[in-house]
C-alpha cells in the first residue's frame, strides 16, 4: 500500500468516525456528507491500488476489507434519502463494523500489492466478487437492524407487543435480507460457473462452497419461515442473528480453517514463493 | 428432510476432505434423498399452478368501491387539495399501471368512491415458479452430464498436433454414455508468465489452431473445439533429447515428455532397447547455493540438466549438462541441445452446461422478480364524509410500504394557498 492510499483510507476512515458522532448528535445532513465524503475518499485509495495492480481490490483478505467497507457504507448512505427515516441508527451500527473491518484489513493482513494468478484473471471471479460484497452489506445492515431490534424490545414483556418504531427495523432487516439473498444467488451462480471452467464440474465439496450454500440455505429457510410460517419479530431476529453468524464465517473464516483446505483463500505468503 | 440433509452434508463438508464428500453424497440412500427432494418440488409445484394462475389472472384493483374496504394501510391524505394527476405521473414513473376509478353510492361508513388505483407486479407470483422449476432444470443438466460428461487431460507440446483419440489423452473420466468429443487442434505457442521470476503464475496461454479458425487457451477462459472446451492448466519444459552410440550415430532421438516443472522436480524416462533409465531434473536459471542447485527464477536463462543414469541399480552417471554438452556413459553420450515449452490440457465435453446456466438464470430472474419486484397495488379514495384516504395492498413489508404510502401523502399534498 502506498502511502498516498493510506493517507486517502485513512481519511476515509477519519469521515466515516466523524459521521457517526454527528448523527449521534442527530446532525443527519452533516453526517450523511461525511459518509459520502469517505466514500469518495475510499474509492479513490481503492481506484490507486486497482491502477497500480490492475484488478478490483477484491483479492485477499485486506482487499476484501476494504470492499466489503465501501460497500456497507455505500448502502449506508442509499439508506439516508430513505422514507423509514432509519439512517442514523444505519450509521450508528454498521460505521463501527465498517471501521473494524479496516482495522482488521489494515493490522493483520499483508497490505502489499500482488498481482493475480492464473486462476483468477478473469471478469468473471471480479462479477462473483462484486455480487458477494452486494450481498454481504445488505446481510450485514439486516444485522444491525435485527440486533436493534431485540435491543429496542429487550425489556418489554413477551405477551407486549413490540413498539411501532421496532415494526420497521423488523422489516426494513427482513427488506436486506431479500435484497442479500438475491445478490448472493447470483453471487453463488457466477462462482459455480467459474468453478466449471476451473475444476470442469460445477460443484465441488469445497469448504467455500459447503459453507456458502449453508449460508444460502439458512437465508432461503429464513424468508420460507417469515412468508409461510409467520417468524417474525423477536424469533425472526434472533434467528437472524445465528444465521448471520454462519454467513460471516463463510466470508472471513475460511483463512482460519487448517492450510489446503480451500482453493479459496486469496492471501499470499510471498516468502514461501 | 432433504433440505436438512444437505445442510448436514454441507456443514460435513467444511470439516472433512472433499473427496469423503464425494464418496458420500453419492450413495444410494442419499441419492433417494435428492430424488423426495425433487419429488417433493413437482407435487408442490403442481399443486400451485392453477393457484398461481388463478391469483395472476383475479386483479385486486378495487373495481366497485366497496372493495376499498378491504385494503389496508389507509393513510389520510392531508387537505383537500391533493395533487392527484403528479401522483399518478409518479406511479407511471415507478412502474405502476394507473387506472381511473369507479363512484358508487355511498352507504353509511362504506367507502364512497375510487378517484384511481395504481398496481405493480400482478404477475410477480409466478416468479416464485420460475425459481422452484429452476431446481428441475438444474436437475436436468446434472443427470445430462452425469450421462454424457467427458473429460481428458493430454500433455502436450508446441508442435504438437491433438486430434482426439483416446490413446492421446493422458487420463480420461468419461460418463457411461459419454463419447469421445470431437476435438482436433494443433499447439502454436505456450507461453508463460511468473511474477519477479518466482513459481506464481501471472500468465499461461496456449494458441491453438483449429478448423474453426486461432483461439487461446487459458485457465480462466475456454477455446472452444469442435465438441469440447480446452483449457490450460500446467506448464513444463520438454527436452530434445539425443542418443549418440560409440561410433557416434545417433540412434534416438525425440522430444521427452517429463514432469520436471518446477525445478527441482525430477522424472525419468528410457530409451527403447536400452537398459538405462534415465533421471532427469531441469533447472532454467541454474546457480549453485551451498553447494545445492536451485534455479534463480522460472525463465531459462541460464538451462542446466541435472542427470543420474542408472544402469539397472548400478549408477553410471551423475552429473550436470547445459544444452549442447553430453553425458557420457556405457559407451554411449546423450545431449539435450533444444526444448520446447509443454502444457497440461484439459479438454472437457459438458452437454449438461447450458441447461444449467439456463436453470441459474431462470432462478435468478425468478427470485428478483418475486422478491424485488412483488405486488404493490394502490388506491386513492374518497369516503362519505368527504375525506380523501390513499390505501395500499402488498405482497411484503406492510409496514414499510404503509410508511412510503404516507410519505406518498405528504409529498403529493397541494402546497398550502
Amino acid at each position: 500500500m502506498t502511502s498516498l492510499e493510506a493517507g486517502l483510507l485513512f481519511g476515509a476512515g477519519a469521515l466515516y468516525a466523524s459521521s457517526f458522532l454527528l448523527a449521534g448528535k442527530g446532525w443527519l445532513r452533516y453526517g450523511f456528507v461525511s459518509v459520502v465524503a469517505g466514500l469518495a475518499l475510499h474509492l479513490a485509495s481503492a481506484a490507486i491500488r486497482w491502477a497500480g495492480t490492475g484488478h478490483p481490490p477484491v483479492f485477499g483478505t485486506f482487499e476484501a476489507t476494504l470492499a466489503a467497507s465501501w460497500f456497507l457504507m455505500l448502502f449506508v448512505a442509499l439508506a439516508f434519502g430513505s422514507v423509514h427515516r432509519q439512517f442514523r441508527l444505519l450509521v450508528l451500527t454498521a460505521v463501527p463494523i465498517a471501521l473494524l473491518l479496516l482495522a482488521y484489513g489494515v493490522t493483520f493482513f499483508d497490505t502489499s500489492r500482488i498481482p493475480l494468478t492464473i486462476s483468477e484473471r478473469s471478469l468473471w471471479v471480479e462479477f462473483h466478487a462484486l455480487f458477494s460484497w452486494l450481498a454481504f452489506a445488505p446481510f450485514t445492515l439486516a444485522f444491525c437492524l435485527s440486533g436493534s431490534y431485540l435491543w429496542s424490545t429487550r425489556s418489554r414483556r413477551a405477551a407486549a407487543p413490540p413498539p411501532a418504531h421496532a415494526d420497521i427495523l423488523d422489516e426494513l432487516a427482513f427488506r436486506y435480507i431479500t435484497l442479500g439473498f438475491v445478490a448472493h444467488s447470483v453471487m453463488f451462480a457466477l462462482g459455480s460457473y467459474y468453478s466449471s471452467i476451473l475444476f470442469g464440474t460445477w460443484w465441488r465439496w469445497d469448504p467455500a462452497f459447503s459453507l456458502s450454500l449453508v449460508a444460502w440455505l439458512l437465508v432461503g429457510l429464513y424468508i420460507h419461515l417469515r412468508l409461510f410460517y409467520h417468524w417474525n419479530s423477536k424469533r425472526a431476529a434472533r434467528s437472524y442473528l445465528l444465521i448471520f453468524a454462519v454467513i460471516g464465517f463463510s466470508y472471513w473464516g475460511l483463512i482460519y480453517l487448517p492450510a489446503g483446505r480451500t482453493f479459496h483463500v486469496f492471501d499470499l505468503d510471498l516468502k514461501a514463493l | 428432510m432433504s433440505i436438512t440433509y444437505v445442510l448436514i452434508l454441507a456443514v460435513f463438508g467444511v470439516l472433512v476432505e472433499d473427496r469423503w464428500l464425494d464418496i458420500i453424497a453419492g450413495l444410494y440412500p442419499f441419492r433417494l434423498l435428492y430424488a423426495l427432494f425433487f419429488l417433493n418440488l413437482v407435487v408442490l409445484g403442481v399443486g400451485w399452478v392453477p393457484i398461481v394462475l388463478q391469483r395472476c389472472k383475479r386483479a385486486e384493483a378495487p373495481e366497485r368501491a366497496q372493495n376499498l374496504g378491504r385494503f389496508d394501510h389507509a393513510t389520510q391524505v392531508p387537505g383537500t387539495g391533493f395533487r392527484v394527476e403528479d401522483l399518478k405521473q409518479y406511479l407511471r414513473w415507478r412502474g405502476f399501471q394507473v387506472r381511473d376509478g369507479a363512484s358508487a353510492p355511498a352507504s353509511g361508513t362504506a367507502p364512497h368512491a375510487s378517484l384511481f388505483h395504481a398496481s405493480r407486479g400482478r404477475f410477480s407470483l409466478a416468479g416464485n415458479l420460475l425459481f422452484h422449476a429452476g431446481f428441475l432444470l438444474l436437475l436436468a443438466g446434472a443427470v445430462t452430464n452425469a450421462l454424457y460428461r467427458f473429460e481428458g487431460s493430454a500433455i502436450l507440446a508446441e508442435g504438437d498436433a491433438f486430434r482426439g483419440a483416446k490413446e492421446e489423452y493422458r487420463r480420461v473420466a468419461e460418463s457411461t454414455g459419454a463419447a469421445l468429443p470431437a476435438v482436433d487442434f494443433d499447439v502454436e505457442k505456450i507461453s508463460a508468465e511468473f511474477w519477479q521470476g518466482r513459481l506464481f503464475f501471472t500468465g499461461l496461454e496456449a494458441q491453438l489452431l483449429h478448423r474453426g479458425g486461432r483461439d487461446v487457451a487459458r485457465l480462466s477462459s475456454t477455446a472452444r473445439v469442435g465438441d469440447a472446451d480446452v483449457t490450460i492448466s500446467g506448464f513444463g519444459y520438454v527436452p530434445l533429447a539425443v542418443l549418440k552410440d560409440r561410433a557416434g550415430e545417433i540412434v534416438a532421438r525425440a522430444h521427452v515428455k517429463l514432469n520436471i516443472f518446477p525445478p527441482g522436480s525430477e522424472d525419468y524416462f528410457h530409451v527403447p532397447e536400452y537398459p538405462h533409465k534415465i533421471f532427469v531434473s531441469f533447472y532454467p536459471d541454474h546457480a549453485q547455493v551451498d553447494g545445492k542447485a536451485v534455479s534463480k527464477s522460472m525463465h531459462p536463462v541460464n538451462p542446466v540438466y541435472m542427470l543420474r543414469i542408472f544402469r539397472g541399480r548400478l549408477p553410471v552417471f551423475t552429473g550436470a549438462v547445459k544444452p549442447g554438452e553430453w553425458a557420457d556413459f556405457d559407451g554411449l553420450s546423450i545431449s539435450f541441445p533444444s526444448y520446447v515449452k509443454s502444457g497440461t490440457f484439459q479438454i472437457v465435453s459438458n452437454p449438461g452446461h447450458p441447461i444449467i446456466w439456463a436453470a441459474f438464470i431462470v432462478m435468478g430472474l425468478g427470485l428478483a422478480w418475486r422478491l424485488l419486484f412483488y405486488r404493490k397495488n394502490i388506491a386513492l379514495w374518497q369516503d362519505d364524509a368527504g375525506r380523501t384516504w390513499l390505501s395500499g395492498r402488498f405482497d411484503y413489508f406492510p409496514r414499510l410500504n404503509a410508511g412510503w404510502l404516507a410519505s406518498l401523502g405528504e409529498q403529493f399534498k397541494a402546497e398550502a394557498a
